[in-house]
């Protein structure tokens, strides 16, 4: 089944001054776009949409010839999908949707059309609000046009006020299920890893439909081709006065599912600054805790079995292991 | 590759002041033009000194003073000799280059490279941003037809696509990617041999600060060019002034450089810490530190500038003129553009895009406006502004002079002016003969 897939980006001003003395932020206009994280957003929706048409392909193709060995490989489901329910039932012909979506200002639409460019079927702008409009203003604007896709992907957050809380609100407003700040998506399996407090990080199976907001680092966007750019410069960006965004039908919730989550890490203890009386050297003993009594380190020697054993045990001593 | 049939009549390499201006021509005599840039905007890689001189753009931009951003427009232009304890310098200031039709103006390249493109966009041109051409395609007879750019083609999966095109016009800037795949350049020693490197670092400092530094209001600029101050590397040195930051860089031959000791950013620090210039950048904050080659050549030097299918614009084609008391490239570059556009445009409308015939009248237009009037005229300057003799003698000796002249050494009684200049050439070692030959170099050059 084709997936309809709705992505939020937002014009921001990549590079920027902030003035030590009074705060001032001073943007470089030549830098507008969307943030890293927005970027990340589209690739992992561009490649669930090519992961959700490929297994289409691959079913129709099972359905048309089931015996002939050139379908998918044995045990793989012709039919898995990165958004559980997507994928099945008879393969329809057309193709998995990406539309961007942005509240923002009519410079938005290079941005947009950058988007388009790389693979979005689909632009929309929301007009007609302030730069500075609350998170969950700008998440009801954008719920009027993303309402109905199978699943949503937001930046984690962007880089310029950054507050990450634009998704969780639009989960909200949808009355659908969330997954933030997720580092990897597996699009054939649907399952979504993702950052908790403390550096854990806990793995989710989503259900459908869902809002994900995901990290910029992992993944970085699709190079446009040269033809897509030229054809971009044609398309239209719809454009959606911000106060007739429409009502919603909200649909029965679905959270997603927690696979796995991870023992909890300490984090690298802070050590405090050694005195300023103490002189250079003095401190650089205090800091390293050269010269200084300590349990010595414990040499064993053990059979490979008892020496991982061993290695477990202590790593369970320190909390590196539940 | 793209199967699609040729979108474009002209691709534009490079939207600088010579790309813009070209793409400007043939958007405006209705062909269709592709401007390929490779930076995120047209203007994000490109550094230099700071003076644009911007009225070869009236024939194409009327009131253009009217929209140009520009920071500061030059009402004061120095012309400063430095030994290392010494300096002398020719100061003038000229209100009427303080209104309509101005003289130069300095302006940061982000800015006035976008706006440039920006009115070639409005002409009809289509910008295309983060993109490189990588290479010419050629057909079988050897015509280039198209460039490589690193764009990736979905359809073979290749990480390069093509874009085809009638003629393609290379203003990719100093050492020019595409004339050289083109076989347009000499040999990589031939070219270092005329080639300089600029280094500049912008300063900021409070408006008032620059204001009172150099004695100016609201948007009145100062332009410093500098000569004798690079070490034992030839080449030269300036300071100009923008709205809140100053630009101060040198400019050193690539040869000197080479087999000089000193790294280009400790020369550009001595430059800074001469007793000169120090005050005029004390205090400033570094926003910004850069680096750029520099065509010097000038006229002798210049590449070939058209092949089949292929014209060659601005510091593509090494066309910056520098002949030390002027510095102009961005001029010379919007000049070439303009004419190398028309050229292209012609040339589609005959049917001709070779270089013997279609592409020809390139080099005429040239030669029959500034750009190369100009280079002819100066064609002895560039090798002998990088002369040792121009570089530290004459700087010495001028300064010796004017010392001795403005010391008063009473009891003694003061001495004439050409005693005191045979006296300084004899102890910088100055032969008259040479002194004789370059000053009749000078008269030819500038007379
Ligand atoms: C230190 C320094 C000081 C200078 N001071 C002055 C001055 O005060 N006044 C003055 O008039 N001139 C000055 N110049 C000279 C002036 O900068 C140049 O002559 C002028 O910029 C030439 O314009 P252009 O369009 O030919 O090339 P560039 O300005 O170099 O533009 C070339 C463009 O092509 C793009 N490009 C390059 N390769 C590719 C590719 N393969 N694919 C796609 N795009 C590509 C680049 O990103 C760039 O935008 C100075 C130069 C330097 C280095």
């Amino acid at each position: 089944m084709s997936v309809a897939l709705a992505v939020c980006w937002k014009l921001v001003a990549r590079r920027f001054e902030v003035d030590a003395l009074t705060g001032t932020v001073t943007v470089d206009r030549h830098s507008l776009g969307p943030s890293p994280a927005d970027e990340a957003a589209l690739e992992w929706a561009l490649r669930i949409a090519d992961a959700a048409d490929a297994a289409d392909a691959a079913d129709r193709a099972h359905r048309v010839a089931p015996s002939d060995g050139v379908g998918p490989a044995d045990g793989v489901s012709p039919s898995v999908s990165p958004v559980e329910g997507a994928g099945r039932g008879v393969a329809p012909l057309e193709r998995s949707t990406v539309t961007v979506v942005c509240v923002g200002p009519a410079a938005a639409d290079a941005m947009l059309r950058e988007a388009l460019a790389s693979g979005a079927s689909a632009a929309v702008r929301i007009d007609g609000l302030p730069d500075d409009a609350p998170s969950p203003v700008v998440a009801h604007q954008l719920a009027g046009v993303v309402d109905g896709s199978h699943l949503v992907v937001c930046g984690n957050a962007s880089l310029d006020r950054g507050s990450a809380s634009v998704p969780a609100f639009l989960a909200a407003e949808l009355g659908v299920g969330q997954a933030l700040g997720v580092v990897t998506i597996d699009v054939t399996t649907g399952v979504v890893e993702r950052r908790l407090d403390g550096g854990r990080r806990e793995r989710l199976r989503l259900g459908s439909p869902v809002v994900i907001s995901v990290e910029g680092g992992p993944v970085r966007l699709r190079r446009a081709s040269l033809a897509g750019v030229l054809a971009a410069r044609d398309q239209p960006v719809g454009v959606v006065v911000a106060a007739s965004a429409a009502r919603l039908t909200v649909s029965e919730r679905v959270d997603p599912v927690v696979v796995r989550r991870g023992p909890y890490r300490p984090r690298p203890r802070v050590l405090s600054p050694p005195s300023a009386e103490l002189t250079p050297l003095e401190r650089i003993l205090a800091l390293t805790g050269a010269l200084v009594d300590r349990s010595p380190p414990r040499l064993v020697h053990l059979e490979p079995e008892e020496a991982a054993a061993e290695i477990v045990g202590q790593l369970r001593t320190w909390g590196y292991l539940p | 590759m793209t199967a699609a049939p040729d979108p474009f009549d002209v691709i534009v390499v490079g939207a600088g002041p010579a790309g813009s201006a070209a793409a400007l021509a043939v958007a405006r005599a209705g062909l269709r033009v592709a401007l390929l840039e490779r930076g995120p905007f047209p203007g994000s890689k490109n550094m230099y000194g700071g003076v644009i001189y911007g009225r070869v753009l009236d024939q194409v931009i009327p009131n253009w003073w009217d929209e140009i951003p520009i920071q500061r427009w030059i009402t004061r232009r120095g012309t400063m000799i430095l030994t290392p304890t010494q300096s002398l310098c020719l100061d003038f200031r000229s209100q009427t280059w303080a209104g309509p039709p101005y003289n130069g103006a300095t302006a940061l390249r982000p800015d006035f490279d976008a706006w440039l493109a920006a009115k070639a966009e409005a002409a009809g041109s289509v910008l295309v941003t983060s993109t490189v051409a990588t290479d010419v395609v050629r057909d079988p007879s050897g015509r280039v037809v198209g460039v490589v750019t690193d764009r990736p083609d979905p359809a073979t999966g290749a990480s390069t696509s093509a874009l085809r095109a009638r003629v393609v016009i290379a203003c990719d800037g100093v050492n020019s990617f595409i004339a050289k795949a083109a076989g347009l350049y000499p040999g990589a020693s031939e070219q270092a041999e005329h080639t300089t490197l600029g280094v500049k670092e912008v300063l900021r400092l409070p408006r008032e600060s620059i204001e009172q530094r150099f004695n100016l209001t609201g948007r009145e600029g100062a332009d410093f060019e500098v000569v004798g101050c690079t070490m034992d590397v030839p080449g030269g040195g300036f300071l100009y002034t923008n709205l809140d930051t100053i630009s101060v860089g040198v400019v050193l031959h690539l040869p000197g450089l080479a087999a000089s000791k000193h790294r280009p950013e400790e020369i550009l620090a001595g430059f800074k810490a001469h007793p000169s210039i120090a005050p005029f950048v004390a205090g400033g904050e570094i926003v910004e530190y850069s680096a750029h080659l520099i065509p010097e050549g000038g006229y002798d030097q210049i590449p070939t500038l058209a092949g089949d299918g292929l014209l060659v614009a601005g510091d593509a084609a090494g066309l910056c003129l520098a002949a030390g008391v002027w510095l102009e490239g961005v001029n010379f570059a919007i000049g070439s553009g303009l004419a190398a556009g028309a050229t292209a445009v012609e040339a589609i409308r005959s049917g001709d895009t070779t270089a013997a015939r279609g592409l020809a009248g390139y080099r005429a237009r040239l030669e029959a406006n500034f750009v190369l009037a100009d280079h002819k005229k100066l064609r002895r300057v560039p090798e002998f502004l990088l002369s040792g003799r121009a570089q530290f003698q004459y700087p010495q000796l001028t300064c010796d002079v004017v010392e001795d002249l403005f010391t008063v050494r009473n009891p003694a009684p003061k001495q004439g002016i050409a005693r005191l200049a045979w006296k300084s050439a004899r102890r910088s070692r100055v032969r008259l003969r040479d002194l004789a030959r370059d000053g009749w170099t000078a008269i030819r050059s500038y007379g």
